[in-house]
């Protein structure tokens, strides 16, 4: 340490030391997310959902949620969120805790059919920087891949990078996001998001980040719906 | 190619004050000035392609440079500017809820851009000096430094630059105003620029001078962006609107010293930070 002092020192009268950026790291709203979701189901079946709680670091937190139907005739749904369709109709199922809460429009109907997983999402470019195409998150056989299109296109420079974040800024993203790889081109593209991190869902990240990392700065970004 | 632009364009700043040194005026012959500068340059803020200032990582540049013009005859002076050490540095990151490393930082540490240049006297002995001059910007700096290969001691280019200058002194209130306007060609698919600048100063008691100036570049956007360069950090058409101040002191006939300061009033693709300058001049 007194070395480096020293070393530093010296040099500093002409030349200053690399120094250090203090980063906030980003805070979220907490939020819930059903792993399964349905678009209906047919009535005498029923359903067992599953949920995920991100806590206020985005991490998936094991708080216990809640289960409500807003009409238990048509379909009711116990605290274990095992949903049984009744008769034909519309409810709206709440999922909620302490500090987060989603809903859910459910049919019963003729028929069960699930919704798609799949997060997709528009880049638009930030401050100036150009991005155009899309990213689609999805999932095949318990493994996430990001895949950008083929008419994907954005501002370059040494060291452009893809992130998932859930933020746009720069900064929030190097500190907060995972990082999936260095793009040189244009072009469509695909990140085996799970074998990056395999605690990685659908739902952990809001947005896909272009990314220039040496200097933090968002080229542009594509928010997953 | 992927070339630094911003780099370059700081280095631009750091000679543009060199630069209105002499003005229309040339040294004459076997006299000249030189000055031994450090200049400095550390922002975490940045003038993004549509103007905006954005945050990013802090990025430094250090420059040690001897700049010097000297007369060959009344008329004709040689001009030269060296970078003679160039550090440019990014900062690390840490998160300041749980002081763990982000990430890494990087140096890079080299010689930078050499700039050559010859500079004539259009008119000699009149009310207004003007000359012109052409300086060729060689790109001895390096575009690949540092463990990343992100960092950059110049822009990799030959670009020759053709200026106009224009001064006036109206003595004897101590008093001088330079302008000057430029035309930098510039190679490897880069856009040419325009320069433009004016310097006015007041001298104290024939010692201490003080200087305002103004400088300008203007990119003509007519360069070939690379699709793997395209329109960012470290890319083409880097502009700015700089303005700062310059204070010298004679210590004596022949050595002083100077320090001064500038800031990009507005630009795109480059730092929004101050740039000083520190230094020791002689004249012959």
């Amino acid at each position: 340490m007194k070395n480096h002092i020293i070393h530093c020192l010296i040099p500093l009268l002409f030349f200053g030391c690399i120094g250090t950026d203090v980063i906030d790291e980003l805070m979220l709203e907490p939020k819930i997310v059903v792993d399964n979701p349905l678009l209906s189901l047919k009535v005498g079946d029923s359903h067992q959902f599953s949920a995920q709680y991100f806590d206020s670091t985005g991490e998936i937190s094991p708080e216990e949620v809640q289960w409500q139907s807003s009409d238990p005739t048509i379909i009711s749904i116990t605290s274990q969120g095992l949903a049984t369709a009744h008769k034909d109709g519309e409810v709206t199922i709440t999922v909620s805790t302490s500090d987060a809460s989603i809903d859910i429009l459910l049919i019963a109907g003729d028929n069960t059919e699930s919704a798609s997983t799949d997060k997709i999402g528009t880049f638009s470019g930030s401050s100036g920087y150009t991005a155009v195409g899309t990213a689609t998150l999805k999932e095949e056989n318990g493994k996430i891949t990001l895949d950008l299109s083929s008419d994907f296109r954005t501002s370059f420079a040494l060291g452009t990078f893809i992130y998932l974040s859930n933020s746009t800024s720069g900064s929030d993203t190097r500190s907060g996001g995972l990082e999936l790889g260095e793009i040189t081109s244009n072009g469509a593209r695909s990140f085996d998001v799970t074998s990056i991190n395999a605690a990685t869902t659908l739902d952990t990240y809001q947005y896909v980040i272009v990314l220039c990392k040496p200097a933090s700065i968002t080229f542009g970004f594509a928010e997953l719906k | 190619m992927k070339k630094n632009i911003l780099l370059s364009a700081l280095l631009a700043i750091s000679v543009s004050f060199s630069s209105l040194a002499g003005g229309g005026w040339t040294p004459k012959k076997k006299k000249g000035y030189f000055k031994f500068g450090q200049n400095m340059l550390r922002s975490n803020k940045f003038y993004s392609p549509s103007g905006d200032i954005i945050d990013i990582t802090t990025i430094s540049l250090y420059t040690t440079s001897i700049y010097g013009e000297y007369g060959l005859t009344d008329r004709l002076a040689t001009i030269v500017y060296a970078p003679l050490f160039v550090r440019n540095t990014i900062n690390k990151q840490e998160s300041r809820q749980t002081g763990m490393l982000i990430s890494d930082g990087d140096m890079a540490n080299s010689i930078g851009d050499l700039d050559l240049g010859i500079k004539y006297a259009l008119t000699y002995g009149k009310s207004i000096a003007l000359s012109g001059s052409l300086t060729l910007g060689i790109p001895t700096g390096i575009t690949n430094g540092g463990e990343g290969q992100i960092l950059q001691t110049g822009d990799g280019e030959f670009n020759q630059l053709i200026k106009l200058e224009a001064s006036k002194s109206f003595y004897p209130v101590p008093l001088y105003v330079s302008t000057l306007v430029g035309f930098n060609n510039r190679t490897k698919g880069f856009s040419e620029e325009f320069h433009f600048g004016v310097e006015v100063g007041y001298t104290f008691k024939e010692k201490l001078t003080t200087t305002f100036k103004v400088y300008n570049v203007s990119s003509f956007k007519n360069g070939e962006a690379p699709t793997s360069a395209g329109n960012a950090i470290f890319s083409n058409d880097t502009e700015f609107f700089s303005y700062g101040p310059e204070i010298s002191y004679k210590i004596s006939d022949k050595l002083g010293v100077s320090g001064s300061a500038a800031y990009a009033l507005s630009g795109k693709r480059i730092l929004a930070t101050p740039n000083y300058n520190l230094g020791v001049f002689i004249t012959l």
